[in-house]
């Protein structure tokens, strides 16, 4: 359990420093793009200029939660990415595949295809001496990140930054073909959200649990509440990852699929618990211009874009 | 804070098994030979285990498929590591498992296949992410809860250990198999080549003619239990993790800071999670890549920590080269060794020491009483992590 003391995104969506935006957000369509901050009001841009897009934006957001948490520094950051920097990655490989192996290859997109560039450059430009780790599991990568960021709040670390990137490219698509895997909407993101010790103020990360193996997510759904002291019927929201619906008919809240709003990526519960918080805080009635039944307390988000693989992430309003 | 180890398995180019790298390296035969690899210009020096992809298969019983090189060396090296234990005995056991660079042994064969007007395979780009290595030793332990992979470059294996130890700390887990794996690839040999650290000759840690790093591959996994987990396992502990810390260097993307920063803080800060004083330490596995950057680093933070009384000290790497996220699970293993046969290992290719720091590493194999032993590893973005294993 931990405090949400500020979450800041880039996205597809409105949502960087815009509080209430999920209200209105549309579902993406074939003329979305990345609606990115002007940069240079958080970080000079000599330090940005040689990084690539997924860095920037990663690097932006997170040293905008950062600030807008009021820190001067977290003691801990941990990120989650499910393919890493892949333009970079795909520089470099282009580089000696086409060059055969050329003795002559610019080590900069090498540099900056290993996973953990990410919490490594936030470290560099926060001068951050802190504990540093980058989890990498497919889809479950954010929601590792996350348990990672909630047990060192259990333990005793005070400010923890946890936050989520990945990268759409056009050789994503012709992979996703080849292997038959549908690539509607392939977005790039981040996320990143501060979290502190409980505080009766702000919104709160209750739970998060991943799986590696569900056969049953319902049931799953059934064990992870009970742990955590509640029955489905707390649940005033699930957002989920897909169009078929989790509960059956007589569940009382409402459940919507959060990809058409998030696009495809293997980070995007990230921006759906950003999505979660900002329904909780401003107590909307309303989700992507339609109405929800009453303004959400807790909202569960449910991702399983992987069929077996179950993430899920508990946020509530604090009760205290 | 603490955990038992009750289980440990290695594979690397010094051996396939605990029993053949213990061998070879009380023996002092390095692993790295010259070849050439496809999708690099030249000959390198590389630690190849001596193993095919082939031979991996039919001895772990897999067809079909295409299966990464780093999925077949995790789970050789994590069967050796889990033994006969069982999965049902009501203990929630997880997997953390490391890698820098996952399947892209097998990516970039598919675009080389391309690039020649061959047909790539597309099987591939299924065991290209990170996490495959984790999922297929779940999959194999029948693990079906946590389940995770660390990506922090050449930290990764020893923060998979660092993870793990809180995680059953906290009481999230009782039982949990950490470790590490990595592929030889041309993207990496080409990568450190391109940043002008990849030694054309044998590497040299610590020598003050030291130009950089020989590639390697290979996997380590340990078994880390609880006290409650051991009650119902009934497993013997052989080493006991002792404390272990992880640090920002916060200097460069890629380079040490000359203070050693960060890797102070580390070994400091794992010393005091261990509740040990630098003095108790008996040895300490080096880093000690061969990089002109990282030994003199390495050296400063050394007498940071330890003032004039720097252990005896060796980097194993001259061993089997430098295999980036297995390295940290790998020199964890040797660390486990070097505790249960009461020896510390020799650091080859020294000739002499760094101008400044002046530090001299053990060059044969020594035989002493040994309590603790202090484990680095330090990756890309200023990651450094430390450990301390100890004798049961």
């Amino acid at each position: 359990m931990a405090s949400i003391s500020a979450v800041v995104s880039i996205s597809h969506q409105e949502s960087f420093r815009n509080s209430g935006f999920t209200r209105t957000m549309k579902p993406l369509d074939t003329h979305s793009e990345l609606i990115k901050p002007d940069f240079k009001d958080l970080v000079s841009p000599s330090k940005l200029r040689r990084l690539g897009e997924l860095l920037r934006i990663s690097v932006v957001s997170g040293i905008s939660t950062v600030r807008h948490a009021g820190w001067e520094q977290p003691d801990a950051i941990s990120i989650g990415t499910g393919l890493g920097c892949l333009a970079d990655t795909q520089k470099f490989l282009n580089g000696y595949v086409e060059e055969d192996g050329s003795s002559a290859l610019s080590p900069t997109p090498f540099i900056q295809s290993t996973h953990n560039t990410i919490g490594g450059l936030l470290s560099l430009l926060l001068v951050n001496h802190g504990y540093n780790m980058t989890h990498s599991q497919n889809s479950l990568s954010f929601e590792h990140a996350l348990i990672d960021g909630l047990s060192l709040v259990h333990t005793g670390t005070k400010k923890v930054l946890v936050g989520a990137s990945d990268e759409a490219i056009d050789e994503l698509n012709t992979i996703g073909t080849l292997l038959n895997i549908p690539t509607d909407f392939l977005t790039s993101a981040s996320s990143f959200f501060a979290l502190e010790t409980q505080d009766k103020d702000h919104v709160e990360i209750y739970a998060c649990q991943a799986y590696e193996k569900s056969e049953d997510h319902l049931l799953q759904v059934g064990v992870f509440l009970d742990e955590n002291g509640l029955r489905i019927e707390d649940i005033d929201l699930i957002l989920k990852s897909g169009g078929r619906p989790l509960m059956s008919s007589d569940y009382n809240g409402d459940q919507v699929d959060y990809l058409p709003y998030t696009g495809q990526y293997f980070t995007s519960s990230a921006l759906a618990t950003h999505f979660a918080h900002d329904v909780i805080v401003n107590q909307s009635t309303e989700f992507g211009g339609r109405a929800i039944k009453k303004a959400p307390r807790k909202v569960l988000v449910v991702n399983n874009i992987l069929p077996k693989k179950l993430g899920l992430t508990l946020v509530c309003q604090n009760e205290a | 804070m603490g955990a038992f180890i009750t289980g440990i398995g290695i594979v690397s180019c010094i051996g396939n098994s605990v029993n053949e790298n213990f061998d070879n390296l009380s023996d002092t035969k390095s692993g790295i030979i010259s070849k050439d690899f496809i999708g690099v210009n030249r000959s390198v020096r590389v630690g190849e285990v001596k193993l095919s992809n082939s031979e991996l298969k039919q001895e772990l019983g897999i067809s079909g498929g295409f299966v990464s090189r780093t999925v077949l060396l995790a789970l050789k090296a994590a069967r050796e590591a889990w033994g006969d234990q069982s999965i049902n005995q009501g203990l929630k056991t997880g997997v953390i498992s490391a890698t820098s660079v996952g399947g892209m042994d097998g990516t970039e064969t598919f675009y080389l296949d391309e690039a020649q007007g061959k047909r790539g395979n597309q099987d591939v780009f299924l065991t290209h992410e990170s996490g495959c290595s984790a999922s297929a030793i779940a999959k194999e332990l029948g693990i079906d809860g946590y389940v995770n992979t660390l990506s922090t470059a050449c930290s990764s294996g020893t923060n998979a250990m660092i993870l793990g130890e809180r995680l059953l700390s906290s009481g999230q887990l009782d039982r949990v198999i950490v470790g590490g794996t990595d592929a030889l690839c041309a993207f990496t040999i080409n990568g450190f080549s391109s940043l002008m650290i990849y030694d054309e000759d044998w590497c040299r840690p610590f020598d003050n003619s030291r130009k950089g790093l020989n590639l390697g591959e290979g996997a380590a996994y340990l078994v880390l239990e609880s006290e409650k987990s051991l009650t119902k396992t009934g497993n013997r502990p052989i080493a006991v993790y002792s404390g272990g810390a992880n640090a920002s260097d916060a200097y460069h993307q890629t380079a040490s800071s000359p203070d050693g920063k960060g890797a102070t803080i580390a070994m400091s800060s794992a010393l005091e999670m261990a509740k040990l004083r630098p003095e108790d330490v008996g040895y300490v596995n080096a880093h000690g890549t061969a990089t002109p950057n990282n030994d003199q680093s390495e050296s400063v933070a050394l007498i940071n920590v330890f003032g004039d009384f720097v252990p005896d000290f060796s980097s194993t790497k001259a061993f089997t080269g430098h295999t980036l996220a297995a390295a940290g699970a790998i020199e964890a293993v040797y660390s486990v060794l070097a505790l249960n046969n009461q020896c510390c290992f020799p650091n080859l290719n020294f000739r002499t020491p760094i101008e400044g720091p002046n530090l001299t590493p053990l060059t044969r194999l020594k035989n002493k009483p040994l309590k603790h032993v202090l484990s680095n590893s330090f990756g890309f973005g200023g990651n450094n992590s430390s450990i301390v294993i100890s004798a049961v």
